[in-house]
């Protein structure tokens, strides 16, 4: 657990640095200017996420006699990577259309087929994106579904986007759908739909 | 406690290229281990085989395939790619895996160990962590039994969460081909294989 001074220190990572690629920094700063309005907004990122939310999480749905000392104290998986080696990345999220656009960039280290992002990588990336834009519009969330159609393999350490879109709420679940083009929008390299659903407040997980 | 975060570092890996990580070490816990050995006694006569864990993508591919490749797909290599599942040279942190193949039956089965660096939620298992984990195995069995390399499609339901450090074993097999497609499926359960954490299916491309 991380007291509230460790979290004021805690480095953003949806932030440039020297590894991001010119395609990268051009695209964040564009998204930058459309926050200027409130209509979108950038989302922090961080390796360890001690948010209220999550918190919440841990009280409530995590069963105690899971969790011992044996229990691995772990860091958000996107974020395990020194500077672009991994995954460089900035989510902009707009209320009112309920989207969500990441900004990826991924590095030499998340290589599958040589020259090519691994598609656990390219799944992780789809995970996160569509995970918050559910995340966003009914709190804590668990993967359920995601139907993924890999259409062209994305070189390794391109920048690409992804539109991450709420398409439809059912109670508790979440219907979200996403797509990863090219800078320029004429390459579609996959399509994917997802479905999220929201932890039943009376229950813990098994 | 909160440990230290670890941060995954650019690393002189000429002693980790030749190195093969699908071995048992000491972060292996004694499930682990002990499926390990279950599965190394069914390599005794040739059925099943343990895939070495390389560090280079380039390792686990054939020669003539890999030029296949880059003649259907040109890009440009970069010099210090690493393959996504070594993301940490220490041991116990991320994927500790071990993927035997049967032949005959096409199809691998996955021992798997998730590591800290791989949390989605608090002391649960990223669902791309395990998505990557279900399409490594889902791409050896493809490789192996098809000679087939790119994922086309993948659908996964995820079940259940998977606790960070607990053991998860994956079974994945061909179930069908048409024309340069290959169909598989794929389960990830627990050891015991009592509990079910995700099912996937696939359909693979075989190169031209």
């Amino acid at each position: 657990r991380l007291f509230s001074s460790e979290k004021l220190t805690q480095r953003d990572h949806s932030l440039p640095n020297p590894s991001w690629s010119k395609d990268l920094r051009l695209l964040f700063d564009q998204f930058m200017k459309k926050c200027e309005d409130s209509s979108w907004k950038r989302l922090p990122s961080y390796k360890c996420e001690s948010s209220q939310r999550v918190q919440d999480f841990k009280t409530h749905f995590l069963d105690p006699k899971f969790m011992n000392e044996q229990t691995v104290h772990g860091q958000l998986f996107t974020r395990s990577f020194e500077d672009g080696l991994g995954f460089e990345y900035a989510m902009f999220c707009n209320d009112a259309e309920k989207r969500i656009v990441c900004l990826f960039q991924g590095g030499p280290y998340l290589q599958g087929v040589p020259g090519f992002l691994h598609g656990g990588a390219i799944a992780t990336i789809i995970d996160a994106t569509t995970g918050m834009t559910a995340l966003l519009a009914g709190g804590i969330v668990m993967t359920a579904n995601l139907n993924i159609n890999f259409k062209r393999p994305i070189p390794l350490c391109s920048t690409v986007v992804l539109n991450s879109q709420l398409d439809k709420v059912e109670g508790r679940k979440f219907f979200v759908s996403c797509n990863i083009h090219s800078v320029d929008g004429k390459t579609l390299y996959s399509e994917t739909t997802g479905l999220f659903i929201k932890l039943d407040p009376d229950k813990r997980l098994k | 406690m909160p440990s230290q975060p670890v941060t995954v570092s650019s690393s002189n890996h000429l002693q980790s290229d030749i190195k093969d990580y699908s071995l048992p070490n000491a972060s292996w816990s004694p499930v682990m281990v002990g499926l390990y050995n279950e599965f190394m006694e069914k390599t005794v006569d040739g059925s099943w085989t343990r895939l070495p864990g390389c560090w280079r993508s380039v390792q686990f591919l054939k020669e003539k395939d890999l030029a296949r490749i880059a003649k259907a797909v040109p890009v440009q290599m970069i010099e210090d790619a690493r393959l996504f599942l070594r993301i940490a040279e220490m041991e116990r942190l991320g994927f500790e895996y071990v993927i035997f193949h049967n032949d005959s039956e096409k199809k691998c089965v996955c021992l798997f160990q998730p590591g800290p660096l791989l949390e989605g939620l608090p002391g649960i298992v990223h669902g791309g962590a395990l998505g990557t984990m279900i399409d490594t195995t889902l791409f050896m069995t493809a490789y192996n039994s098809a000679n087939a390399v790119f994922t086309g499609t993948m659908t996964i339901t995820f079940k259940s969460p998977v606790i960070l450090g607990s053991v998860v074993r994956l079974e994945a097999k061909v179930t069908g081909a048409e024309g340069r497609k290959v169909f598989l499926f794929c389960e990830a359960q627990s050891s015991d294989r009592t509990t079910l954490f995700a099912e996937a299916s696939a359909i693979f491309f075989q190169m031209k």
